[in-house]
């Protein structure tokens, strides 16, 4: 099969950004769309504001919704849930916004193990960032009736359309994971990969993170599990969605560059802010804006999270970041060059 | 020499025509000459425009850091570049020194087509184009090295070749039409009403009472007739007194303006028709195609008994006009079918039109000619049906590419009321002739010729597979293979007026060779296997000797009819019993002509199916294979039967 073949349903405008749902871009002027009213929203984030809060706040700026946005930071800090849930209880906000797996299970719950003593049930949620809701628990099965106060959107391009971004750029028959197996939305996305690699003709080579003595996952151990993994065969890293992993990015595309092995993200900040060489990712500001959409319909169309579908975006954007392709001598191809975003 | 080659009339005809000819050369080769002086340029600029789209990009590689001699990715650059524009032939990037990459040539072929010398260079090349074995080579440099962009030269001007063909084909029509008209125009105004005067003449001569009637020429020739008229007194109405009678040679006009406007859409139909059965019928495209090609062949063998009936009523203008009537009806409804069940209902009415004006044109034949006359009328009649074939497709196909395939269907309605109208001028006042009709296929007929199993044999082993093969390949397969491969409707029509001139030159000829061998079978035999061998080879031909192929199996498919059509004709008349013969009518030949015009509307629906499972080029082949084994068959069955040394009557 020749590599163009492999990118059919992946270079339509993978250079371009669609959301599913016209957003700002439409909009040409913000004119107040809420007759005067200011909701309140509180932000409940992993590790403070990201550029998807910048993207949710210019869009609600645009579609005219004013709010005080309260914000509360857990700072990595999962055990910190608890005191926000009483605090939004109290507070009532008209919108709980949430980032990321970790945070949104932790206010809302798995769908098969709502607690009300526990969890959200009476405040609207809107979470963002999660790779897999489905895998994760947040979104109950297909056939199962959608969670009423819950809705949001995913950052992740589709598993297939990752797979056919890496072929497109190399040829792969060996693809290496580190990941850390204590994360919910790490082993989702995992038990996927597994699903995927017989039909897509690969091979997966797991490397879990090991623990230290504290019981915590243990980042020095990163380097080795490459090395390993390069001893092994691996053609390319792949980094999905993974906290850990993901806060460990410099020590893992790092220790890729000098076993001589590139790594791939699913997610813009490993590719932005450090060494993966290629990316099929959705900007994180994109994604802001796509929640700010789905906000505009519980504040001010009224309707109820359950009937506000939860979906991810439509196109992403291939990244390249050219001086570790140079430097590993893995150049992508004039097609590439032709739709791909180079990071210099 | 023949002797009408002295017959001053003659001579004019063709000194006109040929002056008519040589003007309209002269226009078109002068509209030839000055678009390729505004198109070459035009090709250059293109070719320059597509190296440069590839220049940037590799530019762009480059300076992104990426080494020119590792560049990845140039194969799908010439693949992307192609595909807008299949003329281009090669692309490679040297790095000044030596080929570092090639895409459509080796490097060792593109470095002996770069170190060779250049042809001359034409008017309209950028400086960096040269013309060198037989490519347009467009050289841009690199950051690093160069590019080279090959475009195939004679591809590049094929636009101008076609154009001159086109020309050429518009000339030939022209010219033949004009031929047609003036041969009329003469014969109605000069010929036929000095021979009346002749005769007249003669008469006086001879001692015998004579009238004149004043003629409608003009001129010289109608004051000589008045005066005559004068001296001889009133016209009488004997035989001389019909001078609006139509001559016989108006049956070459007449039949030539007919199926012209039914064979323009020649070239094209299966296309047509297969873009309108996918979009609207919910039908398999390829059989629903199949079946508004055949239906027309078979509603025409239909309509025809049906004609012969109406023709004592209406005598053979107003049959002609009511025939040429539906037909502009059906032509007209055909280019503006807006689904499937329309056009194949158009289709039909076309198909009646046909058959009707046919049967009309035998009808005049049957009254112009008596027994001593009726071949040449006939030959006639063949002779404009046989021109039309020519033309039609190759008209109708440059008019279908320069406006549009519904714009042809309507250009061929207006011929065909076109041949109304001239239809009802010539036949205006003719006499009726009840007694004698074109003989069509009756029920008796059938009777007569099932009773004859060698008939069966000549019907089912050659008349109907020459039949298929010519409707299921020429009418369909050919054209649905070669549009597929991207040919232009105006190259298939071309394609196929090969077949006419095949048959209207090799024609004569082949029959002359038939009559010498006597052995009848043998030359029905061969000319099955002349047809049919060449399509066997279909899955083997290579995509770029697609058309001389194509040109080589309509030449002999044509080429193979032509001898068998004549041989059987003999064969059968034979098998026809004296009496029959002698009153100018063989049953067996009609019930084959019915069978074979009905038959040949299966070709078409047959080699549908055929294309839809093993693609038309498996179909080719095996309508070639069928064609072949009946020849085998219809050799081992007719080679006992005797000799029978035809009567030659003279």
């Amino acid at each position: 099969m020749r590599r163009r073949d492999l990118l059919v349903g992946l270079c339509t405008g993978a250079a371009g950004l669609l959301i599913g749902r016209p957003v700002s871009a439409a909009t040409p002027a913000a004119t107040p769309a809420t007759g005067g009213r200011r909701f309140r929203i509180a932000m409940v984030l992993w590790r403070g504001e990201t550029d998807a809060e910048a993207g949710f706040r210019r869009e609600l700026s645009a579609l005219g919704i004013e709010a005080d946005i309260d914000v509360h930071d857990i700072a990595r800090n999962l055990d910190q849930l608890p005191a926000v849930i009483a605090d939004l209880r109290r507070s009532k906000p008209d919108l709980v916004y949430a980032w990321g797996t970790g945070v949104t299970l932790g206010l809302v719950g798995r769908w098969d193990a709502v607690d009300p003593a526990v969890h959200l049930t009476d405040v609207p949620v809107l979470f963002t960032m999660v790779s897999s809701p489905r895998g994760a628990g947040i979104q109950p099965p297909e056939g199962q009736p959608p969670r009423p106060n819950v809705t949001g959107v995913s950052h992740i391009a589709p598993l297939p359309a990752q797979i056919n971004a890496i072929k497109a750029f190399l040829p792969m028959r060996r693809l290496g994971v580190v990941y850390n197996p204590a994360e919910t939305n790490s082993l989702a996305n995992l038990s996927e990969l597994r699903a995927l690699a017989p039909t897509a003709g690969f091979q997966l080579l797991e490397a879990p993170v090991p623990t230290d003595a504290d019981g915590q996952p243990d980042a020095t151990a990163i380097p080795d599990l490459v090395a390993d993994l390069g001893r092994r065969g691996a053609d390319i890293l792949y980094i999905g969605p993974d906290n850990f992993v993901g806060a460990n990015r410099d020590a893992l595309t790092g220790a890729g560059i000098e076993a001589g092995i590139p790594a791939f993200t699913a997610t813009e900040l490993e590719i932005r802010e450090s060494q993966a060489m290629i990316g099929l990712v959705s900007r994180y500001a994109t994604v802001g804006q796509f929640a700010a959409d789905k906000a505009r319909q519980v504040l001010v169309d009224g309707k109820s999270p359950s009937s506000i579908p939860i979906e991810t975006l439509q196109r992403f954007s291939y990244l390249v970041r050219l001086p570790v392709a140079l430097r590993l001598g893995r150049y992508p191809s004039l097609q590439l060059i032709d739709y791909a975003e180079m990071i210099r | 020499m023949p002797r009408r080659f002295f017959d001053p009339m003659f001579q004019g005809l063709a000194i006109a025509t040929l002056a008519l000819a040589a003007a309209l050369a002269c226009v078109s080769w002068l509209t030839m000459a000055s678009s390729t002086q505004l198109l070459l340029p035009e090709l250059a600029r293109t070719a320059l425009a597509e190296a440069d789209q590839g220049r940037a990009k590799i530019d762009a590689a480059v300076e992104l850091g990426i080494p020119v001699d590792r560049m990845v990715g140039v194969d799908w650059l010439f693949d992307s570049l192609k595909e807008r524009d299949p003329d281009i032939a090669f692309l490679a990037v040297t790095d000044g020194k030596k080929v570092l990459f090639s895409e459509g040539m080796t490097g060792d072929a593109l470095e002996r087509l770069l170190d060779g010398p250049a042809e001359p260079s034409s008017d309209g090349l950028a400086p960096s184009q040269s013309l060198r074995g037989g490519h347009l080579v467009t050289e841009l440099p690199l950051r690093t090295g160069s590019i080279y962009l090959g475009h195939n030269s004679d591809a590049l001007f094929k636009p101008l070749f076609d154009n001159l063909v086109d020309a050429g084909v518009i000339v030939l029509v022209s010219c033949l039409l004009a031929f047609e008209v003036m041969l009329l125009v003469v014969v109605l105004n000069v010929v036929e009403p000095a021979r009346a005067v002749a005769r007249a003449l003669r008469l006086v001569a001879s001692g015998e009472a004579a009238t004149l009637a004043i003629p409608r020429a003009s001129g010289w020739i109608r004051s000589l007739a008045s005066r005559l008229a004068g001296l001889l007194g009133a016209p009488s109405t004997g035989s001389d007194a019909s001078p609006r009678s139509a001559p016989l040679v108006s049956i070459r006009l007449l039949a030539f303006l007919f199926v012209f406007a039914e064979e323009l859409g020649r070239s094209f139909m299966p296309i047509y028709a297969g873009e309108i059965a996918a979009s609207t019928s919910g039908l398999d495209a390829n059989f629903a195609t199949g079946v508004v090609v055949g239906l027309h062949m078979s509603v025409v063998a239909l309509a025809m008994p049906f004609a012969t009936l109406l023709y004592t009523r209406l005598g053979k203008a107003r049959l002609y006009a009511a025939g040429a009537v539906i037909a502009t009806i059906g032509l007209g409804g055909t280019g503006l079918a807006g689904s499937y069940w329309e056009l194949l209902a158009w289709r039909a009415v076309s198909a009646i039109g046909y058959g009707t004006t046919y049967i009309a044109c035998q009808g005049f034949v049957i009254e112009k000619t008596n027994s001593t006359n009726r071949a040449s009328g006939s030959a006639m009649m063949v002779g404009g049906i046989t021109l039309a074939d020519i033309c039609g497709p190759a008209f109708g196909g440059v008019l279908a590419e320069r406006f549009g395939q519904n714009e042809t269907f309507v250009f061929a309605a207006l011929v065909a009321a076109l041949s109304a109208v001239v239809a009802a001028w010539l036949m205006a006042g003719s006499r009726r002739s009840p007694d004698e009709r074109p003989r069509s296929v009756t029920l008796g007929d059938f009777a007569v010729a099932l009773a004859n199993r060698r008939l069966a044999v000549q019907m089912i082993f050659a008349a109907i597979p020459a039949k298929l093969l010519l409707t299921g390949f020429l009418y369909y397969l050919l054209p649905v293979t070669l549009i597929g491969n991207g040919w232009r409707e105006a190259d298939v029509g071309r394609i196929l007026m090969v077949y006419g001139v095949v048959v209207l030159l090799g024609g004569p000829w082949l029959g002359r060779l038939t009559d010498r061998r006597q052995n009848h079978a043998a030359v029905v035999t061969l000319g099955l296997f002349l047809s049919a061998l060449p399509l066997l080879a279909a899955p083997i031909v290579p995509q770029a000797l697609t058309l001389p192929a194509a040109i080589l199996m309509v030449a002999a498919l044509g080429s193979g009819q032509a001898m068998s059509i004549s041989a059987q004709t003999s064969m059968v008349v034979d098998m026809a019993s004296e009496a029959d013969v002698r009153q100018g009518h063989a049953p067996e030949l009609t019930v084959m002509r019915f069978v074979e015009r009905f038959g040949g509307g299966l070709g078409p629906m047959i080699a549908a199916p055929l294309s839809a499972s093993l693609g038309s080029v498996g179909a080719i082949a095996v309508l070639g294979l069928y064609a072949c084994l009946s020849a085998l068959a219809y050799a081992g069955l007719t080679a006992r039967w005797r000799v029978m040394p035809k009567e030659i009557v003279p």
